[in-house]
């Protein structure tokens, strides 16, 4: 081993190489604060070697990237080592600025050491660009999101500005060109620009060394003295960054579908970026998204000069009311962004639609098959996602879709039933109440309200005169509502269906005998169609699909008996020319019944049991 | 020991913590890469109606089912391909004869086993060749060196009667098999 060691030694020199701390010299003593740069260094080789490890799994294009990085999450160590590399992002972050201000306050940038300086200073945006580009990596909505508005505000800079934009973009709008260039941005040129400017700003240190403060202790070696604190710097920082990436794990949103809404935000070290824009608009945006910034850099840049024309206390002051200027501004302006975000009851609610949709899509996902189409079609084919916003778009005029606790989609004008638990046991019972029937929760503000099925039931109600020709009445009526919830054949009843198939059949005879429905409804056969929906398969998918597409049709509400329902897919001929799509249609259908993928359908269906 | 061995020492442990720190979950995570198999199982699937197979001429027809790559599944894809030859009726299957199946995958080295022009299975990789019954052709019927590791890989295949239509349909179970060993080792 030393043989080996030396033969390499005396061709490449590299136990100089190898092991430079130990003949270096630290005068003045071993210092806590001279760690930041340790641990700065240290923290980049975490995000190299993390990055190398997550790079042999992702996929940048926009079908892949979201399914690839959730593909990591899954495999052993995967999830640790993406929360490493996210967390890590923001350690390092601020530990570049606390080692901003260590130097800037100590005036490390006196002669000779002004390309430290001008290194570091020229790093310190990169580093930050580097970041940003690795946040819209896993295709997620809040990420294409974040990119979308800065490539916009790139665009926004004189000259420039609308080339960069398409160069970052790879075009007009996001989509997979955008993943590869900020891939290629951020595995290949930003880590070898940075890596280039590391390199001279390192080396340069070596060369002049540390700038010493007064009053220090004798001269130590660098090693073990200094290493020690800075290890164990280094280590409460990884300790840090672990437990963050153990237990919070890196964040994964929902993938980005231009069809799902999101507000953007920037990352909470850019919302100061956020807030300065809000007061400098229109043509003097760019005076925060350009002016201010290079206007600070280049003042940070001529600190050397500046320093030298200043006497030794103005400069001291210069230098700290720089660095109390810039903490109170960065400080003030993201405390200001985030309260006015958190007053923001709107941008609340799309924080936590998107917390929904991100655990959804995770469901869906978990479940272990992510189509080729990417893992938006999840989402996009998933009813319990599709059916709110579908609703909300084109029944929510008049429908109201809310549960018993009155939580859900409000009509804008309440005037035709509440379709929340359409066709169940507990829907239909209360549907064939007439208190209820003609009440606000089903046909009271339609003009059904006092068509024959009113009329029909009240009757039925007062013929019963005694109380117990009352109960044997309202028996009845439950057998019946239970024979035509089983119509429906909803999953989350299948079990309840199953159970009381006796009385469902009981209930199927007395729609057809006693009580005479079949007068005006058809069932299974029985009576004619024209003059009320035919009951036979009512609330099923199928019924529902022919009602929604045209309310019109014989077997559903035919001529006068529809009050102002339209009909959304009614041409059958030119499907394009209809409101809904036929996959539409079944998306709005298959939430209204309950159905989608979902751990627990019984237990949705024992709160629904009368 | 004095302070400076101590510091040392506390050094190099810190180091080593924070190496590990990063160092076993990428390893892991490495490993599972490595670890990760796919397409393995078995898949039972009706390929042709047994009327379309001529006695003693092979027929390739293509097994389809879910293919999943990575995070993708794909719903309907061809997984494999699987050689039949109908043999003629006998004393254990007097009716419609028997089928045999071969899976069209050389056991050399997975290129897509074809037929050469005389009555033998060839794989156009390395021209390894197969006799009609899976058997490995000899050197020397060759007059150069087979290098199939082993006999064409059989498939379980069967006979089965479609319930409504009555007809005779070949059913196979697919699967994989691992490349270039002489055992045939159903592929995990």
């Amino acid at each position: 081993m030393r043989n080996l060691l030396s033969w390499l030694d005396e061709r490449t020199d590299c136990r100089q190489w190898l092991f430079p701390v130990r003949r270096r010299m630290l005068p003045g003593g071993p210092r806590w604060e001279y760690s930041t740069a340790s641990c700065l260094l240290w923290l980049v080789v975490v995000e190299v070697v993390t990055g190398f490890l997550l790079m042999a799994t992702y996929s940048p294009s926009t079908t892949s990237a979201w399914a690839s990085v959730h593909f990591i999450e899954h495999t052993p160590g995967g999830s640790f080592i993406r929360g490493l590399h996210h967390y890590t992002s923001h350690a390092l972050l601020i530990l570049t600025a606390l080692h901003l201000v260590r130097v800037l306050l100590r005036a490390s940038f006196r002669p000779p050491r002004e390309l430290i300086w001008i290194t570091g200073l020229l790093a310190l945006p990169l580093v930050l660009v580097w970041t940003v580009t690795g946040n819209p990596l896993p295709a997620t909505i809040k990420g294409m999101a974040q990119i979308d508005v800065e490539g916009h505000i790139i665009a926004s800079t004189p000259l420039i500005g609308p080339i960069a934009q398409r160069l970052l973009i790879g075009g007009d709008d996001v989509g997979h060109l955008t993943l590869t260039h900020l891939y290629f941005l951020h595995v290949g040129l930003l880590p070898l620009v940075v890596g280039g400017l590391l390199y001279i700003h390192v080396q340069q240190v070596r060369r002049h060394g540390l700038t010493v403060q007064d009053g220090g202790g004798a001269e130590v070696p660098y090693w073990p003295d200094q290493s020690v604190r800075n290890m164990t710097v280094l280590a409460l920082t990884l300790a840090v960054i672990g437990g963050l990436a153990w237990y919070y794990k890196a964040p994964l949103d929902a993938p980005a579908d231009s069809q799902l809404p999101h507000t953007p935000r920037p990352e909470w070290y850019l919302l100061f970026m956020f807030e300065l824009r809000r007061y400098f608009t229109g043509p003097w945006e760019v005076v925060a998204t350009v002016g201010i910034p290079t206007l600070l850099l280049s003042l940070m840049l001529a600190m050397p000069v500046l320093d030298r024309w200043c006497a030794p206390r103005t400069g001291h002051w210069l230098r700290v009311g720089i660095v109390g200027c810039l903490l109170c501004a960065w400080t003030g302006l993201t405390v200001a962004s985030l309260v006015r975000d958190h007053h923001d009851h709107e941008y609340q609610a799309t924080l936590t639609q998107g917390e929904l949709l991100a655990a959804r899509v995770r469901e869906l996902a978990d479940d272990g098959s992510i189509p080729p189409e990417g893992a938006a079609a999840l989402l996009r084919d998933d009813p319990l996602t599709q059916g709110p916003l579908l609703f909300t778009v084109h029944c929510a005029a008049c429908h109201s879709h809310l549960d018993f606790r009155g939580e859900g989609i409000r009509a804008k004008n309440p005037s035709a039933p509440n379709l929340n638990g359409f066709a169940t046991r507990r829907w239909i019972v209360d549907l064939l109440d007439p208190a209820k029937l003609d009440g606000p929760q089903y046909f009271g503000q339609t003009k059904l309200v006092d068509g024959d099925m009113t009329s029909f039931l009240k009757e039925h109600l007062t013929d019963a005169k005694t109380p117990q020709q009352k109960t044997a009445l309202d028996d009845k009526f439950r057998k019946i509502a239970w024979a035509l919830s089983a119509e429906a054949g909803l999953a989350a009843q299948a079990t309840a269906d199953r159970h009381d198939a006796a009385e469902i059949a009981e209930g199927r005879k007395l729609l057809v005998g006693e009580l005479g429905c079949t007068d005006c409804h058809r069932f299974r056969g029985q009576g004619d169609l024209g003059s009320a929906p035919d009951l036979t398969d009512y609330g099923s998918r199928r019924w529902l699909l022919r009602m929604i597409a045209n309310p019109l049709d014989e077997r559903c509400y035919p001529g006068e008996l529809n009050d102002r329902m339209p009909a959304f897919a009614a041409d059958t001929e030119h499907p394009d020319a209809n409101t809904l799509s036929e996959r539409e249609l079944g998306l709005i259908v298959d939430w209204l019944r309950g159905e989608w993928l979902a751990v627990q359908h019984e237990a949705v269906s024992s709160t629904h049991r009368p | 020991m004095n302070r400076r061995t101590i510091l040392k020492s506390l050094s190099g442990l810190l180091a080593a913590g924070c190496g590990a720190v990063v160092g076993i979950p990428g390893v892991r995570y490495l490993i599972g890469t490595v670890r990760r198999h796919g397409g393995g199982g078995e898949i039972v699937q009706r390929v042709i109606r047994l009327n379309e197979l001529k006695v003693g001429q092979p027929f390739r027809v293509v097994v389809t089912g879910q293919r999943r790559d990575a995070w993708t599944v794909y719903a309907r894809e061809t997984i494999g391909r699987v050689w039949l030859v109908r043999r003629a009726p006998d004393k254990n299957s007097p009716d419609e004869g028997r089928v045999e199946a071969f899976t069209a995958v050389c056991p050399h080295l997975g290129c897509l086993v074809k037929l050469d022009d005389g009555n033998r299975f060839m794989c156009p990789c390395h021209k390894a060749a197969w006799t009609f019954d899976g058997k490995m052709v000899s050197d020397e019927a060759l007059t150069y060196k087979n290098v199939s590791p082993r006999d064409l890989d059989s498939l379980d295949c069967r006979i089965v009667k479609d319930a409504q239509s009555g007809e005779a349909w070949v059913e196979v179970k697919y699967r994989k098999f691992e490349l270039g060993v002489s055992q045939k080792v159903p592929r995990a």
